[in-house]
């Protein structure tokens, strides 16, 4: 049995069917379905990011949407990395500039541009 | 499922914020770092940090808090370590914050090299200060 054949039984019975419904149901059912195209609206998006849709005002957040919730975390991670949560602490400070008050090149070295040139070039 | 993103978000943003704040409040308390009077430090550290003696009072406090952590090991410093130290003070001091900031981080760069690339970029600075020496006449 192809799609077709399938559908076309589907639908013949649902006619049989729908013929054998008495009147007080067939009542029942026209005024539902009158109240649920009253109810319907069509979807309405606005600006592009949300869509207002159905009957109970659901919205359908879309792909820029879904990306927007993100934001908040991102500038979390943003902020952290600009704040002293990922800067060294003061004891590795102390310990660095001891280091460069103590080590065998001098501190111009460090502050070097051909030295900088070298090093990027070694690593 | 609206309502959910809509504390999702809420939440997040309150999380931020919170950060921001305290991050401010950080940043505000490096500014603020007490300062330390030359009379207050005792003798071992006047003896160690000597050549700052008459600049002291003009470094700002994270500066001297900075210094004071180095002047600590000092005393287990090979001597010739501890003439470099003392050598190097007044030029370290006279760095701008970026500066110092930059020499810390190319250092820590060379520290992550192998030890022989670390002699081999010793080397040739040496080589570059003796070839900036005048050279003798014959």
């Amino acid at each position: 049995m192809n799609e077709k054949d399938f559908s076309d039984k589907v639908m013949h019975a649902l006619n049989t069917g729908l013929q054998q419904i008495d009147g007080s149901k067939l009542s029942r059912l026209k005024k539902a379905r009158d109240q649920a195209m009253v109810a319907y609206r069509e979807p309405v998006s606005i600006l592009g990011l949300v869509t207002v849709t159905g009957p109970t005002s659901w919205v359908k957040y879309n792909l820029i949407q879904k990306s927007l919730i993100w934001l908040p975390l991102i500038a979390l991670i943003a902020i952290l990395a600009g704040t002293n949560v990922f800067k060294e602490p003061e004891s590795e400070i102390g310990e660095l500039d001891a280091a460069l008050l103590t080590g065998e090149l001098p501190i111009n070295a460090f502050l070097d541009k051909d030295f900088d040139t070298w090093l990027r070039g070694s690593e | 499922m609206a309502k959910r993103l809509g504390v999702t978000v809420v939440a997040l943003l309150a999380l931020v914020l919170s950060c921001s704040a305290s991050a401010e409040s950080r940043t505000v308390k490096e500014k603020v770092e007490p300062k330390v009077s030359w009379a207050q430090l005792n003798t071992e550290q006047k003896q160690i940090l000597a050549p700052l003696e008459k600049d002291w009072e003009t470094l700002p406090g994270l500066q001297q808090k900075r210094l004071l952590s180095t002047a600590k090991r000092y005393p287990k410093l090979h001597p010739h370590e501890q003439e470099r130290y003392q050598a190097r003070l007044t030029d370290w001091v006279a760095l701008t914050p970026d500066q110092r900031k930059a020499a810390r981080e190319t250092f820590k760069d060379m520290s992550r090299l192998p030890p022989v690339k670390q002699h081999e970029l010793r080397e040739r600075w040496k080589e570059k200060q003796a070839q900036a020496q005048p050279q003798p006449i014959n």
